[in-house]
């Protein structure tokens, strides 16, 4: 079955305009009073949002004014975990999101810092994961990525961005099973709503944190998460088929790589990610060495924290 | 000559120890971090005999000629005044305080105590900075008339997450004594007159901290210099300087450690010339793998100069002094952006 992934072309200034036209064409989400609404943004680097590795806090602002004006009461979270170089509580002050958050009675939950719950999974790494709680009292789980490339999983959009919710802050002790993880932890919180701030993505090699800044200028919203990276892969330059974890995900049921696309006619030939691909293997290929020096590691009773 | 490092932290581990471990005449001989477990770790790793939880029980081995203290700069002047009170000669990692007062008490543990006291400055360790150097002494480049720096990184969180230089500190403190002591070092020390900085926080509040500054020096020969420090701008990371002389221009690429030198016009042939001495050197350098360790390679000949300049055969690398000049600077660009108005560093060092 075909997944429907809309595409809406827009900028930061009509970003609430063409957030609300982009849910339109996939079928705006049902929630009632007092709903709690978790939104998994990505805030992966102490970087600007200018340089397109962070959700812009002005995409944020969009989104958190769609779901506080067309919804009553909701209770607003949105989430980000510590990482081995984000100190998540302080970069929500940084790079703007707090005045975002006050504006729309938000509340920010660091999940490195919160309450965890244990989930049982059928995993390819885990078989059982640590995640914070909010995600299990959440009515509606959104995910509001980045499109950008990056060296280790060739893309990174909707799956990968829940990478980002594992609480542990040294995340990189998975990278050597990265694929596997990553399907994983979709498998334990699967988003109920990708909303992609494709409005500047990243390109060039050195993505997803020193990439160059590509004015994609488009909102891509879906309720499969793998329909849309499929979508976004392909629009980077790459087949998806050859991307570990979108189809380890869609193996693992998340999603389907079959998509039919809606909205704005796209030009794909004017999209240029920047990236050399034989730039991009040799750092895989940098990659697989690391990987092979950190062969045998994992992690104790297989269990993400 | 027995070492014992103060602070297991990213710098010792991917800095120090990686280099300087195996370096003839040096034994690591103890290792202290407040972190116990980290300091056996590291002990561990680098095949250190003892490790201690405290700089006190370090401070008990009689045996151990020469501290290197690699903790946070806010903790240096606590670390300093225990160290040098037992005598130990000092190795310490920049900047060398949190300002400028903290500076010059240390200067003073040190005058005090009699001991020796190097800043680490391992960037001058690149040959591109020596050549530069020479090709100045030399001559020719004439007299220095204005220096253009830049001293562009992103926030250094792969590298550090020191509270204070995310509160206080900021680009100014992070890259800031690199710069600053570099255009010093071209400048050969010749005094700062004044200072005169903009910047601040670019970010309008939310950071709280200097996080990008362009900085105006005068020197009392005339001559100028403006520094372009940054956390915020979409590079990493780029640190050089673009001198101009009476005689010519002299570029110092330091990150790529070459240098080009352009002598009136400036002709296709110069600009080839020096494209291509630069990607011979950035080439070699990826090939030989000095290109990825970039500076960590150089703690060695620093450690090295120092050993000597402990047995007199060497002036210290980077004495006592020099660390103030730069801690001057800072002090002054911080106050400059503060109270928007040019600072005069004979006023600065007259208040303590």
């Amino acid at each position: 079955m075909k997944s429907i992934v809309s595409v809406v072309k827009s900028n930061y200034n009509d970003a609430f305009v063409n957030i609300k036209k982009s849910l339109n064409l996939i079928g705006e989400p049902k929630l009632n009073n007092g709903d709690t609404v978790v939104i998994k943004i990505n805030i992966c680097d102490a970087r600007t949002a200018e340089t397109g590795t962070i959700t812009h806090p002005l995409f944020l602002d969009a989104l958190l004014r769609y779901l506080r004006e067309g919804y009553q009461n909701l209770n607003l979270c949105v989430v980000e975990s510590d990482a081995s170089v984000v100190l998540a509580d302080k970069f929500i002050k940084w790079f703007g999101y707090l005045p975002v958050l006050d504006k729309w009675n938000a509340t920010f939950i660091n999940t490195s810092k919160s309450e965890l719950i244990t989930k049982k999974i059928k995993g390819r790494h885990f078989t059982e994961i640590s995640i914070a709680s909010i995600f299990d009292k959440a009515n509606l789980f959104i995910t509001v990525p980045k499109p950008k490339i990056n060296s280790i999983s060739t893309i990174t959009c909707c799956l990968k961005n829940q990478f980002g919710c594992l609480p542990l802050a040294a995340k990189n002790i998975y990278h050597p099973y990265l694929d596997d993880v990553i399907a994983d932890i979709n498998i334990a919180i699967p988003p109920d709503l990708c909303i992609v701030d494709g409005i500047i993505a990243m390109g060039g090699s050195q993505s997803p944190a020193y990439g160059v800044p590509i004015p994609l200028n488009l909102i891509i919203c879906s309720r499969d998460p793998v329909a849309t990276d499929s979508f976004v892969a392909k629009l980077m330059g790459f087949n998806p088929w050859f991307i570990g974890h979108i189809k380890k995900s869609a193996r693992s049921g998340i999603g389907s790589m079959n998509y039919s696309l809606i909205g704005d006619k796209i030009e794909k030939n004017k999209i240029n990610f920047e990236t050399s691909k034989l730039e991009l293997f040799l750092l895989r290929l940098a990659s697989k060495l690391q990987k092979r020096t950190q062969k045998g590691f994992r992690t104790s009773g297989r269990t993400a924290q | 000559m027995k070492v014992g490092i103060i602070g297991a932290g990213a710098i010792a581990r991917r800095g120090h120890l990686p280099v300087c471990r195996n370096l003839p005449g040096i034994e690591i001989a103890a290792i202290a971090d407040v972190n116990l477990e980290l300091a056996r770790d590291v002990a561990e790793e680098f095949s250190i005999p003892k490790y201690f939880c405290s700089v006190e029980d370090l401070l008990k081995d009689e045996s151990i000629d020469m501290i290197d203290i690699c903790t946070p700069t806010q903790t240096h002047l606590d670390v300093v005044k225990q160290v040098t009170k037992k005598g130990k000669n000092v190795l310490i990692e920049k900047p060398l305080a949190t300002c400028l007062e903290e500076a010059l008490m240390i200067q003073k543990y040190v005058k005090d105590n009699g001991v020796k006291l190097c800043v680490v400055q391992n960037y001058r360790y690149f040959s591109a900075v020596s050549q530069a150097k020479r090709r100045i002494k030399e001559g020719y480049i004439g007299n220095i008339v204005s220096i253009h720096g830049f001293g562009i990184t992103s926030f250094p969180s792969h590298w550090t997450l020191n509270p204070w230089l995310y509160h206080k500190g900021g680009a100014l403190y992070d890259f800031g004594p690199h710069i600053i002591d570099m255009t010093l070092l071209m400048k050969d020390f010749v005094p700062v007159k004044t200072v005169f900085a903009f910047g601040g926080d670019f970010s309008k509040g939310n950071m709280d901290f200097i996080n990008y500054s362009s900085i105006l020096l005068e020197f009392e020969d005339g001559s100028t210099a403006v520094v372009d420090i940054s956390w915020v701008t979409g590079t990493n990371f780029k640190f050089l300087l673009d001198i101009y002389g009476t005689g010519g221009n002299l570029v110092l690429d330091v990150r790529n450690n070459v240098t080009s030198e352009n002598h009136g016009f400036a002709t296709p042939i110069d600009d080839t010339r020096a494209y291509l001495k630069k990607m011979y050197k950035i080439g070699t350098g990826v090939l030989n793998g000095s290109f990825f360790t970039g500076s960590n390679e150089f703690y060695a000949p620093l450690f090295l100069d120092f050993m000597d300049a402990i047995n007199g055969k060497k002036e210290i690398p980077v004495p006592v002094e020099q660390g103030i000049l730069t801690s001057a600077v800072l002090e002054a660009t911080e106050r400059s952006i503060r109270e928007k108005q040019p600072i005069k560093i004979k006023d600065l060092l007259h208040e303590f």
